[in-house]
């Protein structure tokens, strides 16, 4: 009931926020009305298919694809700016492929390239892709990371698809074994965004297109930074060194939780950008 | 958070009570928070001008109510400044204290707090000197007239249009835009000689050079806690941040960081960084 309460005092925000969130009205009409819908229905266990605007979105857990849709589509999380209608997206950790969905929406004739290295995460992302008869997406069921071949992915086993599935040994999980690429292979010309949601392996990764001189090719970033993962040198200082480097400038964005503790992990936003004009 | 409770709004009253919920301290101080809310936001709201006002159980001149309401809503509503002391009479070093409201707050959580608060601004010092003498009689605070800076000598402020004891008075012209006054600097390597359970800093631009220097006099050893306002992009395509967190690492301290993304994602804004770091044990 509660809950229901301070949904309901929400509404108008998010109301207002789609309305600049670059949606067709139809478009932002279909996402109310399943917000709506959530709202109203009880949250079913385990994995499923939900309609959400016009699209058939298949899921592994609910909670999590709840969590996607209020941080991509009522939030607005991956509201940038391309340079061309047709931009060329890199999508490092799409888990079950929201935001495919979202940048399709937001551009139809995007060229998308998408890595995911959960299993069961990545069956939902390719149905959700072929059966919203997206094209130009490519998908990987890889994970990212500083080298080619195989590497140890550390799953929630009570969790199918979970958001903070990683290749970084951080708490005790299941492990499994998964394929690793470096980015930097697939990068062989203009970037427009580089999408980086890889749950600690963003250091690697970045330092990989760094070495190999292919940072330069891309013109927007959106990284989630994963501050203080357990067992993780502290290096944020070098990540933005890195940027800082290649002539990047950036944005941070974070919220410190109450009450303040010393350690304590925080997901940081750091959206980067190219000060260099793009070559034609 | 600008849009707590500037306007009389139903969801602004909403939002701050649930932030005073959510504060750790005794329900007294929320009790006294959500007094002084309706005091500033509605009773007086539309004043302008220098005044006084009770907040939170404290005696307030100010320079500038607009700035008082923000100072009231970052520091007391907010709490960005909340930090956990072992000590009950930690000691503090306030750089940038403009009119006190961040030495009011300090000697809420401690009311037996050793602070030395900095502020060059003038008519900021005449309110942050009033308010922490005569108007709630504290002991073991002491003020400075002074600047903060590298190097020890006179530098030039330069205070913004938004009127007397302005938030955004800066060494950096860009910064403020207004008119410039000089006043003294002074190093604050020079100041700290013992341990600084808390050292806050605010100070529009020259946290960088006084960071460095506090690193160079190996002074910034005795400093336990940061609150540092880092503020990125004064110069919209200088990215250098970096180097602050580089400076704290090196230092043996962690941090986390609060900072508000704008969307659409647009580069070259300037951005209030709060760094909240501690020394790793």
């Amino acid at each position: 009931m509660k809950e229901f309460i301070l949904n309901m005092l929400r509404l108008p925000g998010i109301i207002g926020r789609t309305g600049n969130l670059g949606f067709t009205p139809a478009f932002r009409r279909g996402l109310l009305r399943s917000h709506l819908r959530y709202m109203a229905a009880a949250a079913p266990a385990g994995g499923g298919i939900a309609g959400m605007a016009g699209y058939k979105v298949r899921y592994c857990n609910y909670a999590s694809f709840r969590y996607l849709f209020t941080e991509l589509f009522l939030n607005g999380e991956y509201n940038f700016i391309p340079e061309t209608e047709a931009p060329v997206i890199l999508d490092c950790g799409s888990n079950i492929g929201m935001s495919v969905l979202y940048f399709k929406t937001r551009y139809p004739d995007a060229q998308i390239t998408a890595f995911e290295p959960d299993v069961a995460a990545f069956s939902c992302l390719r149905d959700n892709v072929a059966g919203n008869r997206l094209g130009g997406v490519c998908l990987n069921n890889k994970a990212v990371s500083g080298k080619d071949g195989h590497v140890v992915f550390w799953r929630d086993p009570d969790k199918e698809g979970a958001l903070g599935n990683t290749i970084c040994p951080n708490t005790p999980k299941a492990a499994s074994a998964a394929d690793s690429v470096r980015l930097s292979a697939y990068v062989k010309g203009r970037v427009d965004l580089l999408k980086l949601d890889v749950e600690g392996a963003e250091f690697e990764v970045l330092e990989d297109l760094s070495s190999s001189g292919k940072l330069g090719f891309i013109r927007q970033m959106i990284v989630e930074y994963h501050l203080h993962m357990p067992g993780m040198p502290e290096r944020l200082s070098g990540f933005l060194g890195l940027l800082e480097a290649a002539g990047f400038g950036y944005q941070l964005g974070g919220e410190i939780e109450r009450p303040f503790s010393d350690g304590a992990f925080q997901a940081l936003h750091i959206y980067a950008y190219n000060k260099m004009p793009a070559d034609k | 958070m600008n849009d707590l409770g500037r306007r009389l709004s139903f969801s602004g009253l909403l939002r701050a009570a649930r932030v005073i919920m959510r504060q750790r301290v005794p329900s007294r101080l929320k009790r006294a928070l959500m007094a002084s809310y309706f005091r500033l936001c509605f009773l007086r709201a539309g004043r302008r001008g220098e005044g006084r006002v009770r907040v939170s159980g404290f005696n307030v001149k100010y320079c500038s109510y607009d700035s008082l309401l923000y100072l009231f809503r970052e520091i007391f509503l907010e709490q960005v400044y909340w930090f956990h002391s072992e000590s009950d009479a930690p000691s503090i070093i306030d750089c940038g204290a403009n009119i006190g409201m961040s030495v009011l707050y300090f000697k809420m959580l401690y009311p037996a707090a050793e602070i030395l608060a900095f502020e060059p601004d003038p008519d900021a010092f005449a309110s942050l000197s009033w308010n922490t003498g005569e108007g709630n009689g504290f002991s073991g605070v002491s003020v400075r007239n002074e600047a903060l800076a590298g190097n020890a000598g006179r530098v030039s402020l330069y205070s913004s249009l938004s009127g007397p004891g302005d938030l955004s008075a800066s060494f950096i012209e860009s910064r403020a835009g207004g008119p410039a006054r000089t006043v003294n600097a002074v190093r604050l390597s020079d100041f700290i000689d013992r341990p600084v359970q808390l050292l806050k800093m605010d100070i529009e631009g020259a946290e960088t050079e006084v960071l460095k220097e506090l690193k160079d006099s190996g002074k910034l050893a005795l400093v336990s806690r940061l609150l540092l306002e880092y503020h990125h992009h004064i110069d919209r395509n200088a990215d250098s941040f970096s180097g602050i967190l580089a400076l704290l690492e090196s230092c043996g301290f962690g941090y986390q960081l609060s900072a508000s993304l704008e969307r659409p994602l647009r580069g070259g804004r300037f951005q209030d960084i709060l760094v909240h770091a501690y020394k790793v044990r």
